[in-house]
């Protein structure tokens, strides 16, 4: 088979796997991104308090 | 006895995490975790004793990936770590070394010849960093016994993140090395949003409190972290998440068990944030060795030489004394950061894009075939649990064609959605960097996957007897 055939056969294929793919629901979507932005947060505002005191015990910007 | 064996027998010496002899409840896991992260933080806050005042951070633009801090216990961060784990299993998946991860003994032995290999990794780049000048040239800017010093303080550090990561993996949940990756670019994101301190040229830190310190003006500033950039940061966090949710869905079928039915997903992040970790790497590297190349021979009285060098790449030294890059090739594999940068070089943004892509599509290719993830592997998995798809033969030929079909369009479709996340949020100036928000938003999403799990099992103790 050709190079162009190849990339054709491929980009069928491509799009084959894109219109089996499902999308998640709107409610699973939402508390997925929830709880993830969740510990984001989490580990975030504990860093932060961290990090701050560091620099204020330092008196330098680390 | 072979390698692996020296390596695993070497690891009972070596003082580690005890693994526990009753089931740790999900509370005490949670628990041991959040301990873990204020270690983790309060390591990268305790300064190195016995360094100069300025120096340069080799690891700067691979921060978010090896996690840890310039200049302080975590200098080499999980780097060591991270090593030793991808060249043992290189060795493995390329079979320079003979085992079978699926066998309980055989994974037992691979996980202890990880650790004594860690600390070889450990002693290595010590070694490397300290006597390779990172602090200054030793016997000139510092002495030997500051040396010895220094090097005992990055190996005690490096040294307290592997038994954190072991403590992790054993009483708490996820993996040491992915909560220290989240950790970082989730500290980094905050810091640069919600700092409220100033820098030596009087400028808020954090983008929130420039903004009200402007009085709502100041949406944007080059160079330093911004409105515009959180915003970014946002988005690419929302889309990895929508994106790591989409899966194609194949139906499988139980062959000892009639009529039962279920779907095997293939998740449209296939390759996950694999192939943006190494072409990260990658780039890193060469820009850290063409650095170092122009440092030494960009003022060589030989000519070939410095025309060589500079068309790797060519810098500008900052009044802080560190490296700009300029020109060269290095040039264009360095993204450019901020939408001023970005939209003053356009050449430079398209080329640094496409090479992200390319490279971010053969890794993937690359890492899917040794990572045992190709439909072959997957196949004959399918065929050794008695799984096979409806309306096709039941062997593994037959099955690897329809795999191959979903999962090589997907890891390509992946990887070249992830090197363009990547590439759009630098060049927004996203708080946190594209790649860093991309890793920490999956390794997240793996966290909810792993706290689900926990969850189920600590509800259904029948369920936790049946996955042990």
């Amino acid at each position: 088979m050709s190079l162009p055939n190849k990339i054709k056969d491929f980009i069928v294929q491509c799009e084959r796997a894109l219109k089996k793919a499902s999308k998640p629901a709107r409610n699973e979507f939402l508390k997925i991104s929830g709880i993830c932005l969740l510990g984001l947060t989490l580990l975030g505002v504990i860093g932060l308090t961290i990090r701050l005191i560091a620099n204020l015990l330092s008196g330098s910007p680390v | 006895m072979d390698f692996l064996e020296v390596l695993a027998k070497i690891s009972k010496y070596i003082p580690g995490v005890k693994n526990p002899k009753r089931h740790v409840t999900l509370n005490e896991k949670i628990l041991w975790t959040g301990i873990v992260v204020v270690i983790y933080y309060v390591l990268t806050q305790v300064p190195l004793y016995g360094i100069p005042k300025v120096t340069t951070d080799y690891l700067a633009q691979l921060r978010f990936i090896f996690a840890g801090a310039a200049g302080t216990l975590l200098e080499l961060g999980i780097s060591p770590i991270v090593t030793a784990g991808i060249i043992l299993e290189l060795f493995v998946g390329s079979k320079i070394i003979e085992l079978d991860l699926t066998s309980a003994e055989d994974r037992a032995k691979f996980t202890a010849a990880q650790r004594t290999f860690s600390i070889i990794m450990i002693i290595f780049e010590a070694s490397i960093y300290v006597f390779g000048g990172r602090y200054g040239r030793v016997g000139e800017v510092i002495s030997l016994t500051t040396a010895s010093l220094l090097f005992f303080q990055l190996f005690i550090g490096s040294y307290i993140t592997l038994l954190l990561d072991e403590l992790t993996s054993t009483w708490g949940i996820g993996s040491g090395i992915s909560l220290f990756i989240a950790a970082g670019v989730a500290q980094t994101i905050f810091w640069e949003t919600f700092s409220p301190l100033k820098d030596k040229y009087g400028n808020y830190i954090g983008a929130l409190f420039a903004l009200i310190g402007s009085g709502g003006a100041v949406w944007y500033r080059e160079g330093y972290p911004s409105m515009v950039g959180l915003l970014a940061s946002v988005v690419v966090f929302v889309v990895v998440i929508f994106l790591q949710t989409v899966q194609v869905e194949i139906p499988i079928s139980y062959g000892s068990v009639k009529g039962m039915r279920g779907k095997y997903p293939i998740s449209l992040l296939y390759i996950s944030n694999i192939p943006i970790i190494f072409a990260s790497t990658l780039f890193a590297d060469v820009y850290l060795i063409s650095q170092m190349l122009w440092s030494r021979f960009s003022t060589s009285t030989n000519e070939l030489l410095r025309r060589l060098v500079s068309l790797i790449g060519t810098y500008e030294v900052t009044e802080t004394g560190r490296l700009s890059i300029k020109g060269g090739l290095c040039y264009y594999l360095t993204s450019p950061y901020g939408l001023h940068s970005a939209m003053s070089d356009p050449l430079r943004s398209i080329i640094y894009t496409v090479v992200l892509i390319i490279v971010s599509v053969i890794f993937g290719v690359v890492w899917v075939e040794l990572s045992g993830m190709d439909a072959k592997s997957i196949a004959k998995q399918f065929v050794s649990s008695g799984m096979t798809i409806p309306g096709f033969r039941s062997s593994y030929k037959v099955l690897e064609k329809v795999l191959s079909r979903y999962i090589y369009p997907v890891t390509i479709i992946g990887a070249i959605l992830v090197g363009v996340i990547a590439a759009f949020a630098d060049f927004f100036g996203s708080i946190g960097r594209g790649m860093g928000i991309l890793l920490a938003t999956m390794i997240l999403w793996q966290f909810y996957q792993s706290l689900a799990r926990e969850q189920i099992q600590e509800a259904h103790p029948l369920i936790r007897r049946f996955m042990k």
